[in-house]
């Protein structure tokens, strides 16, 4: 017995539809459309070279210009196509209405500058907090994704705190705004398996919290598991299986989800 | 731990079970060439050619001075680019004086790369005391402005073109020693370096078997600038008076005897000047287009 | 203290630490006394002979420190570590030398574990060959003059030809780079093989087929595996005995099943409950969805 389908909305949050992304004649991503309803948490898998990853760049528009895209990115409520818009077309969505959270908190943190001035600088680039009220959402913020003593935290620079609890920080930037839509690289991968647990169920609460859509990108399926109720299993630049998390976990359909759930067991016991 | 399955779906194929069987080893992944390689090495090309041919055939004898026409402008009297105050054709001088600039860059790099290489690679490579004295008495040497130590070694040997090439050579070997000891800081923190001393190599042949290779990239664009600026000491220095002989022609030395000339025929000066910028141009293109094609670090994957 | 709960320990473990303590000073400025980072801290372990023997730690656990002790790339501030019999604790690089051969690495970064500029065939060879193929005087009975049969063995071993000895790392992929390092490590029939986070840089698809590679070729090559790792998972998968590392001090080992199974220190038990796990993602998801046959 299937568990119910979570209804696709006649309103979609984000429509992407025959996104293909190509590099000179190599074709990297073939194809692709999903839908992710509002407050839905989707999840994308596939190994290393699968896609998913591109995918996830092209929706939040961080493609490398060296990238040829073609197809269509809608965001509910922008009157523009997100795939090959212009960065100033985009730059006021990010943020704001996508959050982003990746792999390596280092590299998406500023060594040079303390972290409650970061998240204070996602407040006022979009208008949410004036300079005088930064400090205090600041504080709010940073104590709502589960760090103690949060005025310490926004006073250190990135170097001093550890690697879960700069990735606690990145989440608190990409949630500021309230956005509608949270992306997730590869958000735990980095970090320690008690750590790892900690972070997911942050992630899980925190979005729901702020009532935001999820998509979420790894290459373990255990990890989507937790988190997602819809999956999207990506192979060689394209979509091979969809469904919910349930379905296409006790009943995979293709061969290659079939590989992955065989991977998957290997590690998770 | 069981789930449940439905009707068995297909089992996946070798290649869908697990990418890295299907993976058969790709060739090399081409780097885009940066265009400032092929430039900078058409212009060292050109003077390589220059200096070359000036052994087989000049348009004039280098000799030959032609009293009637000194100071000429181009065309005059079969005169390419024209003829200096003693009435030498200039193009000549031009495609000899190239001998001395390549020679001379050839000199001063080779002694700045023979000594500065060895000393970078044990100042990577050593404890913290040795290290540490090294990159000071490198920090000592690289205070030394390779003209002050051309005079010296002028005021005491004579000057020549031997003490220019070993006042430049000297003066280019802490840019050297810096450039190679961080690199070689770079290979000694990799694993394979690791593996290699839990191989049992000694740190002598680690050092010629891993660490050489792979700071090469680093040894030739070090090389092609500390060439460029060679080039450019070389006629600073004759142009001072302190390199090259009357008797050695030589693009600084043409600048020097054209000063007197500026207002009456300044094409005199100009085509020394010219070749002197062209080829520090060459180098320098040649440099950074080789640096910015082997660095590392700028590789996307 | 060690809560060692293996049945038989009757095979001469093959390295032993005993109190091993590996203390990093930071000198301070001159008048200050400076501080000390304890990495191991009164550490004793034993590993017996041919066995497949995994050390869990996270990050800070010091499981990095006791590779490099074990393989003889550090000493400890105080104890002993006993290798092959041979106490290695206090040796010079020269004396340790002609021992290199009996313990071997595999590294955790196939991308930089082989030089870029060296081809597989030189790679793999390393250890056979080192020292400009002055003869080491050789504790092990390897004939020196071999090293190109042995060479063409290893890597056939571990599922690569012939095709690849001329070619270069970056033609490879990372799996494929993995097995060329492990190549090399077997290369000179070490007695011991140390498998640092060997896995963990790999795609979770490749995981399973190096880690069968390693449990096969501990058989076929008679080495004993340790496998240093953070991944609970991937340690149960390939080992027989297991220690656990938190913090530099080690907190449980035994066999597998028993630690795994019946853990016997709070934060052996956290661990295991961390790992997410598919029947419990299956679990929660059902649960969102309302689903009336979860059962969270």
């Amino acid at each position: 017995m299937t568990a119910p389908q979570p209804q696709p909305s006649d309103d979609p949050l984000l429509q992407v539809s025959d996104l293909t992304i190509r590099a000179g004649d190599d074709t990297l991503v073939r194809g692709v459309g999903f839908t992710v309803g509002r407050g839905e948490r989707v999840g994308l898998i596939g190994s290393s070279g699968s896609g998913k990853t591109l995918t996830c760049l092209a929706v939040a528009g961080l493609l490398p210009g060296e990238l040829a895209v073609a197809g269509s990115i809608r965001l509910a409520g922008e009157p523009f196509d997100l795939a090959g818009a212009t960065e100033r077309a985009l730059a006021p969505l990010r943020g704001k209405r996508i959050g982003m959270v990746f792999q390596e908190p280092m590299t998406a943190l500023n060594p040079t500058m303390r972290v409650g001035r970061q998240v204070a600088e996602v407040l006022r680039v979009h208008r949410t907090a004036s300079r005088r009220e930064a400090p205090a959402q600041v504080a709010e913020l940073l104590a709502a994704t589960g760090l103690d003593d949060p005025q310490r935290i926004a006073r250190s620079y990135p170097h001093q705190l550890s690697g879960g609890q700069r990735q606690r920080v990145v989440l608190a930037i990409a949630l500021a705004n309230s956005p509608d839509l949270l992306i997730c690289d590869e958000p735990t991968t980095a970090l320690d398996v008690t750590v790892q647990a900690r972070v997911l169920d942050l992630i899980d609460r925190r979005v729901t919290d702020v009532d935001a859509a999820l998509l979420f990108v790894s290459h373990n399926l255990a990890v989507i598991a937790q988190v997602c109720d819809r999956v999207l299993v990506m192979h060689g630049g394209e979509i091979v299986e969809e469904g919910s998390v349930v379905d296409v976990l006790t009943q995979p359909q293709h061969p290659r989800t079939v590989a992955l759930l065989a991977d998957a067991e290997l590690t998770s016991r | 731990m069981s789930l449940d399955t439905g009707a068995a779906p297909p089992s996946p194929t070798p290649e869908e079970r697990s990418p890295d069987l299907a993976a058969r080893p790709r060739k090399a992944p081409r780097r885009k060439l940066s265009p400032l390689v092929p430039i900078g090495a058409t212009i060292v090309a050109f003077i390589a050619l220059a200096a070359i041919v000036s052994f087989f055939w000049t348009p004039f004898d280098p000799l030959y001075i032609d009293y009637d026409h000194t100071s000429v402008g181009p065309g005059v009297n079969g005169h390419p680019l024209g003829t200096d105050r003693l009435g030498r054709d200039i193009a000549t001088r031009l495609m000899i004086g190239a001998r001395t600039a390549l020679y001379v860059g050839i000199v001063a790099v080779g002694i700045a790369m023979l000594i500065g290489t060895p000393l970078g690679i044990v100042a990577g490579m050593t404890r913290r005391n040795w290290s540490e004295s090294i990159m000071r008495a490198n920090d000592i040497l690289l205070a030394f402005p390779a003209l002050l130590l051309a005079i010296v070694l002028a005021a005491r040997y004579g000057g020549s073109i031997t003490t220019a090439m070993i006042a430049i050579g000297v003066a280019s070997i802490p840019g050297f020693v810096r450039v190679i000891r961080s690199g070689t800081l770079r290979v000694m923190s990799t694993d394979y370096v690791l593996a290699a001393r839990v191989a049992g190599r000694s740190s002598f042949s680690i050092a010629v078997r891993h660490v050489l290779p792979n700071v090469s990239g680093l040894l030739i664009v070090q090389a092609s600038s500390a060439y460029a600026i060679a080039i450019l000491a070389e006629a600073g220095l004759s142009f001072l008076g302190h390199g090259a002989p009357q008797s050695v022609p030589s693009w600084g030395r043409m600048l020097y005897e054209s000063q007197s000339l500026l207002t009456i025929a300044p094409l005199t000066a100009l085509w020394p000047g010219l070749a002197i910028a062209l080829a520090v141009l060459g180098f320098n293109l040649l440099g950074d287009g080789l640096r910015d094609q082997l660095d590392p670090t700028l590789v996307r994957s | 203290m060690t809560a060692d709960r293996s049945v038989d320990a009757a095979a001469e473990p093959v390295v032993v630490l005993d109190h091993v303590t590996r203390e990093f000073r930071r000198r301070g400025a001159p008048w200050q006394a400076g501080s000390a980072v304890v990495a191991l801290d009164d550490v004793s372990l034993q590993i017996p002979r041919g066995s497949k023997f995994g050390v869990v730690g996270e990050s800070g656990s010091g499981k990095t420190t006791l590779v490099r002790l074990v393989a003889a790339l550090d000493q400890p501030t105080s104890g002993r570590v006993v290798v092959d019999g041979v106490d290695i604790s206090r040796l010079q690089e020269r004396q340790l030398r002609p021992l290199r051969r009996r313990l071997q690495l595999v590294f955790q970064d196939p991308m930089g574990s082989l030089d870029p500029r060296m081809r597989i065939r030189d790679v793999v060879a390393e250890p056979l060959r080192s020292n400009f193929g002055r003869k080491v005087p050789d504790s092990e009975p390897f004939p020196t003059e071999d090293w190109r049969a042995r060479v063409s063995e290893v890597l056939a071993a571990v599922g690569l030809d012939d095709s690849a000895l001329d070619r270069y790392p970056h033609q490879f992929s990372g799996g494929q780079r993995q097995r060329i390092s492990i190549a090399r490590a077997i290369a000179p029939r070490p007695g011991i093989l140390l498998a640092d986070e060997a896995v963990s840089a790999l795609d979770v698809s490749t995981r399973g087929q190096i880690l069968d590679l390693l449990a096969e070729l501990a058989t076929t090559e008679d080495f004993t595996l340790l496998f240093v790792s953070h991944d609970l998972s991937v340690i149960r998968h390939v080992c027989d005995r297991v220690a656990v590392l938190r913090r530099g001090i080690l907190v449980e080992s035994g066999l597998i099943a028993d630690v795994y199974d019946r853990p016997q220190h709070p934060y052996t038990a956290e661990l295991l409950a961390a790992v997410p796990t598919l029947a419990g993602g299956v679990e929660r998801a059902r649960g969102r969805a309302g689903d009336p046959e979860a059962t969270i």
